[in-house]
């Protein structure tokens, strides 16, 4: 059973220095809310994760903040700033990466970063300097010359992440950024991630719906289901309360009837069988010592035991499981 | 302000410049240019140098080239971007609506504007060169400062309109269609509209119209068009909404 971390409006948008402020906020379409009365506060200077399957209302709560959309209830605030009056200020100081890459794919690499440059009034030797930064950064000012077009989906999205980069924003919006990038790029560019974060000060909000990712590099995140939050706060918060800890054990004697003793102690919720291993969840946070020592006891030959928590992903589909 | 229209213009040349070998416009800008500067060789070298006072040279840089040129570009302004997934991110930048709209707006502006002035010279350059050229020749003062005019005129008109219907299209596709069709209605409907009208009708509107000189009469026609681009361009302004143009 999980129990997610406190919703009430008032815990969720209580820091006083929140970057991003949503209170009660719905956006419907048609008959359809994307958004449902969703209400949270993200404190400046972390990467915060924003998790949900596809449809969830991820995509529709980035065009919200950038008052791309107006809500059909609610507020939000971003800098402060009231998002329905204020929207060009909020997109000044703000980075985007939307759902699709946004590059022009007949211009060049360095055709779509000098455009991006002059929006962003950045001078003729700033927009020299700082695309040749990026592009180098991302392994792509050899190629700076090349049409977009004719690229594979990880380079375009370099490019597009360098854009968002380019005029060093205090905030980033980023929808799926790691989507079409190959292993060693995403885990690049996670890195980075933490570093302008720790570095600048930055604040990132991410949407995705790879948890090993959020799990990695986000301090906070929110899971939303059908346009309503389910849980929120730190992954750790979120996978503890997903259900105490796990055991997991390696050996030989693993019969039914071990099973069926290790099901009868209190100490235990649950026994499963996985593969060539058992796999134990513990009610709260018990000792293992026990439950060794009964299965020494029981005859099985033990060759390995690991202890752990659920990690985010089973506490998100936990979650997902149970507001069905 | 004035720096973020030049952006949106710098970019919209550079996309006009690059052509279209993947999908996107429908018409490659360069060849459309390419044909618009033939065409305008070919008749005035026929003609010779009665092409200085012909209407034909009015019509032609006044008319006809903008409206090609424009419309091969504007249609794609918003639908193309939209269809591309490109008008999002342009969207959440930190231009201001009045900028994108002018940027587009402008930047097609100014490129139907320049072809045409080049054709025009071309033209000009090209009724020299005919058999019976006698001497040099070009066009009168009032003559170009009418071209000049008509051309610019004209060609904000159709890049005001192009950009509106761009707006409200699903496809750039779509988009050139219903301004080529809105435009021909337009010119055709008004020659036959006029035509359908009964003859004494006819002669009191002929009548009535001669009374004033030629210079009266294009000063006239040029504010008539003057006034249509800033309506235009205003309606666009006030249906310029991102909401809109994200979820069309």
């Amino acid at each position: 059973m999980i129990v997610p971390v406190p919703m009430s409006a008032s815990a969720l948008t209580r820091p006083a220095d929140a970057i991003i402020r949503v209170d009660q906020l719905t956006r419907e379409f048609g008959t359809v809310r994307a958004l449902d009365q969703m209400s949270f506060a993200v404190p400046p200077g972390i990467i915060f994760g924003f998790l949900g399957a596809n449809g969830a209302g991820k995509t529709t709560m980035i065009r919200l903040l950038l008052n791309l959309l107006e809500p059909s209830a609610g507020h939000a605030q971003v800098f402060g700033l009231e998002t329905r009056q204020h929207g060009n200020a909020i997109r000044e100081q703000s980075g985007a990466l939307l759902e699709f890459s946004g590059l022009y794919e007949r211009l060049s690499a360095e055709d779509n970063l000098e455009f991006y440059g002059r929006v962003w009034h950045l001078s003729s030797a700033q927009r020299k300097a700082r695309i040749r930064e990026l592009l180098t950064h991302f392994d792509l000012w050899d190629r700076r010359k090349e049409r977009v077009g004719t690229w594979s989906r990880g380079m375009k999205q370099k490019v597009a992440i360098a854009r968002v980069l380019l005029h060093r924003p205090k905030l980033i919006f980023l929808d799926e950024p790691t989507a079409g990038l190959d292993p060693v790029a995403a885990a690049a560019l996670r890195g980075d991630l933490r570093t302008l974060v720790q570095r600048e000060g930055v604040t990132v909000f991410l949407t995705t719906h790879n948890l090993t990712e959020a799990e990695q590099i986000c301090s906070q995140v929110g899971i939303i289901r059908m346009g309503k939050l389910l849980a929120f706060g730190a992954p750790a918060e979120l996978r503890a309360s997903s259900g105490g800890e796990r055991v997991e054990i390696w050996g030989t004697g693993l019969t039914a009837a071990v099973r069926t003793m290790l099901s009868a102690r209190s100490d235990i919720r649950a026994v499963t069988e996985q593969n060539d291993h058992l796999h134990l969840e513990l009610r709260d946070t018990h000792a293992v010592a026990p439950i060794v020592a009964a299965l020494v006891q029981a005859g099985v030959g033990i060759e390995e035991v690991r202890r752990g928590q659920a990690s985010l992903e089973e506490a998100f589909l936990t979650l997902m499981e149970e507001d069905k | 302000m004035i720096a973020d229209v030049g952006a949106v213009i710098w970019k919209e040349w550079r996309e006009y410049l690059s052509g279209s070998t993947t999908g996107g416009r429908g018409r490659n800008p360069l060849v459309i240019i390419a044909v618009i500067v033939i065409f305008s060789l070919i008749t005035p070298f026929q003609i010779g140098q009665a092409w200085f006072t012909t209407p034909l040279a009015l019509l032609l840089s006044g008319l006809y080239f903008p409206m090609i040129l424009v419309i091969s570009v504007i249609a794609d302004s918003f639908a193309g971007e939209r269809e591309r997934h490109t008008l999002e991110t342009l969207l959440a930048s930190r231009l201001s609506d009045t900028a994108i709209l002018l940027g587009k707006i402008a930047a097609a502006l100014i490129y139907g504007w320049a072809v045409a002035m080049v054709a025009t010279l071309a033209g000009g350059l090209a009724a020299n060169l005919s058999r019976n050229a006698n001497g040099f020749h070009w066009y009168s003062t009032d003559f170009a400062v009418a071209i000049v005019c008509f051309s610019f005129l004209f060609s904000g008109f159709v890049a005001a309109a192009g950009s509106l219907v761009s707006m409200r299209s699903p496809s750039s596709r779509q988009a050139q269609q219903v301004l080529s069709i809105g435009i021909a209605v337009l010119i055709f409907g008004g020659v036959f509209g006029f035509q359908a009208l009964a003859a004494s009708t006819r002669l009191q509107i002929a009548q009535a119209l001669s009374q004033y000189s030629l210079t009266t009469l294009a000063i006239g026609i040029a504010l008539v068009l003057l006034l249509a681009d800033v309506i235009l361009t205003y309606v666009g302004y006030v249906s310029f909404q991102r909401t809109r143009l994200i979820l069309d």
